[in-house]
């Protein structure tokens, strides 16, 4: 009987047992939801803060192509057995995919000229008065372009019907013979001619290209020769792109595609790019003291760090750049320009790494197109912050694309007369505007 | 509250948790977790052996061998409730685990003996279970 009696206990004790240990993993399964639905509050949030630069909205486009003497080497008269020049492959490329694509709105096309007083004059053109002259060349006899006073007209049009430019020029300033001082103001120039830019809040985006060119090519420094008949040599042409950042980017990638590899941005700025720091991937295994601030928090931006004297710390951050122009987002250009500035601490960017297939397959990692390591070997404050920032800068290839003197294109090619200078214009009236592409900030406590 | 009372029992011993990229995960979950099923299924044991099988029943469990195996089944427990705490919540699996498992059940034998000096006394059979101090009738 006692045995029995014994038994039945024993089947009371596990099942209270059972009863007790249920009770607890109830309680912790309830927390784990109440984690679940507070990441998902987390999620919602950098997703609306992304999805405002929406890159497939439509845009309206104003196109100016350059009509003077010194562009119709780019676009000589169809001739059987003569390829295209690249300059014609490429506009008409262009000016289809204007005219046709799906990203662009309202367009307009123009001709820039200039009338015998040197000042410039759009002519309003159809498109396929705009492709026949692609193909088939200027007619019109027009000397010299008097730069800043061309950008100046098209942007002010542009900035009346709210569109983007797209300016299609060799750039070789030709101004009047009777204002021959303009070449020793070009920078203040362009500036002054693109002063409603900076104040609109417009961005622009210069990109560089070479093409052979056949005919008279007139540069700008007159000696020894005022022109020069070039059978194929390749002479720079630049088409720029003003108007809002949004739409800049949707004109650069989408509508011109395949852009050429010299590139430079002017005025481009984000504020809302998401970043996260990476602490819990196998991928990128931080080392050292260091844990997110908050647990349940699925972008960490704010981090706890102790580094050790025999222990630093480090850790990676991922970002994603996606909405950055595509030269930007290079890892070359990255590694180069990226900085970190530190407060509360000591610290340097280590290695930095774009997106790979392994990381695109995990979802945490999956968002961020790029991964900055960042050690912090030593504090020297119980708080701080830690922030990657893009530098505005000039691309080098604009040094390499200019001249003080065009004279010879052949012995010197793909160079523009002062085009630094025209640059630096531009460059000028950014100048106050943004120091940093973006500055991403990561704040941190010492971890207790 | 009583996440820093659990974080700050087992860091004592333990030191910071690791990895350290999971010190959130052990502080605000698998600490506190750990700790209050330690403490109630300790004391549930507790109970159970003093109250039910030796004063609601009489199950002649009340000789010091069976307070042990009590004693032995409570330290079972309090090592296998970390290892499921950290696989759970997702937290690689380190020697720090294991550490903390181990401290755990050393802190159950010591709780499991304190409960039992507490309430012992309540016991019909077994107030002399493990020894008779510091009772005495």
């Amino acid at each position: 009987m006692p045995i029995t009696k014994s038994v039945s206990s024993l089947y009371l004790l596990l099942s209270l047992l059972l009863v007790v240990s249920g009770c607890y993993k109830k309680e912790s399964s309830g927390e784990e939801t109440g984690e679940a639905t507070a990441t998902v509050e987390q999620k919602d949030e950098p997703r609306t803060t992304t999805t405002a630069p929406a890159e497939s909205s439509k845009v309206d486009v104003n196109l100016y192509l350059e009509v003077s003497n010194g562009m119709k080497g780019f676009m000589p008269p169809a001739e059987a057995g003569r390829k295209p020049t690249e300059f014609q492959s490429r506009l008409n490329k262009m000016i289809s995919e204007v005219q046709d694509g799906i990203y662009v709105d309202s367009k307009s096309y123009y001709l820039a000229k200039q009338d015998n007083q040197g000042r410039p004059v759009l002519d309003s053109v159809s498109y396929s008065t705009l492709k026949s002259t692609v193909v088939s060349g200027i007619k019109a006899n027009v000397l010299g372009t008097p730069l800043p006073a061309m950008l100046q007209a098209a942007l002010e049009k542009s900035v009346a019907q709210n569109t983007v430019s797209i300016i299609v020029s060799d750039f070789i300033h030709g101004p009047d013979p009777r204002d021959q001082g303009q070449f020793i103001s070009l920078d203040s120039d362009i500036r002054s001619s693109l002063k409603l830019a900076e104040h609109k809040g417009l961005v622009v985006a210069v990109l560089a290209d070479a093409s052979s060119f056949y005919g008279s090519y007139y540069p700008a420094v007159k000696k020894p020769a005022v022109s020069k008949k070039l059978d194929g040599e390749e002479i720079p042409y630049y088409i720029w792109v003003i108007g809002k950042q949004q739409e800049v980017q949707v004109v650069t990638n989408k509508v011109l595609r395949n852009l050429p590899a010299q590139q430079a941005y002017f005025g481009f700025g984000y504020t809302t790019l998401p970043y996260s720091a990476v602490l819990k991937s196998k991928q990128f295994r931080p080392a050292g003291v260091v844990y997110c601030t908050s647990r349940t928090a699925e972008t960490c931006t704010s981090v706890n760090i102790q580094p050790q004297k025999d222990e630093p710390v480090s850790f990676t951050i991922g970002v994603d750049l996606n909405t950055l122009p595509a030269s930007m987002q290079e890892l070359a250009y990255l590694k180069r320009n990226l900085k970190l500035a530190a407060t509360g601490c000591r610290a340097t960017i280590g290695d930095i790494s774009a997106a790979t297939e392994d990381t695109k397959a995990i979802p945490e990692l999956a968002g961020y197109t790029h991964f900055v390591q960042v050690n912090v070997p030593e504090l020297t404050a119980n708080k701080g912050t830690l922030a990657l920032q893009l530098q505005q800068v000039v691309p080098t290839w604009i040094e390499n694309w200019s001249t003080e003197n065009d004279n010879d294109p052949a012995a010197d090619p793909k160079k523009t007369y002062q085009f630094n200078k025209i640059i630096d214009g531009v460059q000028a009236l950014y100048r106050d505007q943004r120091k940093h592409v973006f500055s991403l900030t990561m704040d941190f406590n010492k971890a207790d | 509250m009583i996440q820093n009372f659990f974080a700050g029992l087992y860091e004592l011993i333990l030191g910071r948790p690791m990895p350290a990229n999971f010190t959130n995960d052990y502080r605000e979950v698998v600490f506190p977790n750990t700790g209050l099923q330690l403490f109630i299924i300790s004391l549930a044991l507790v109970v159970i052996y003093y109250y039910v099988l030796n004063r609601m029943m009489s199950t002649g469990f009340y000789k010091t061998q069976h307070w042990v195996l009590f004693l032995v089944l409570n330290a079972i427990i309090a090592f296998i409730i970390p290892i499921v705490q950290v696989n759970s919540n997702g937290i690689e699996s380190h020697s720090y685990t294991y550490m903390f498992a181990f401290v755990n059940m050393v802190y159950s034998l010591i709780l499991f003996f304190l409960f039992s000096i507490l309430l012992k006394r309540g016991s019909v059979q077994a107030w002399t279970t493990p020894m008779k101090w510091p009772h005495k009738r």
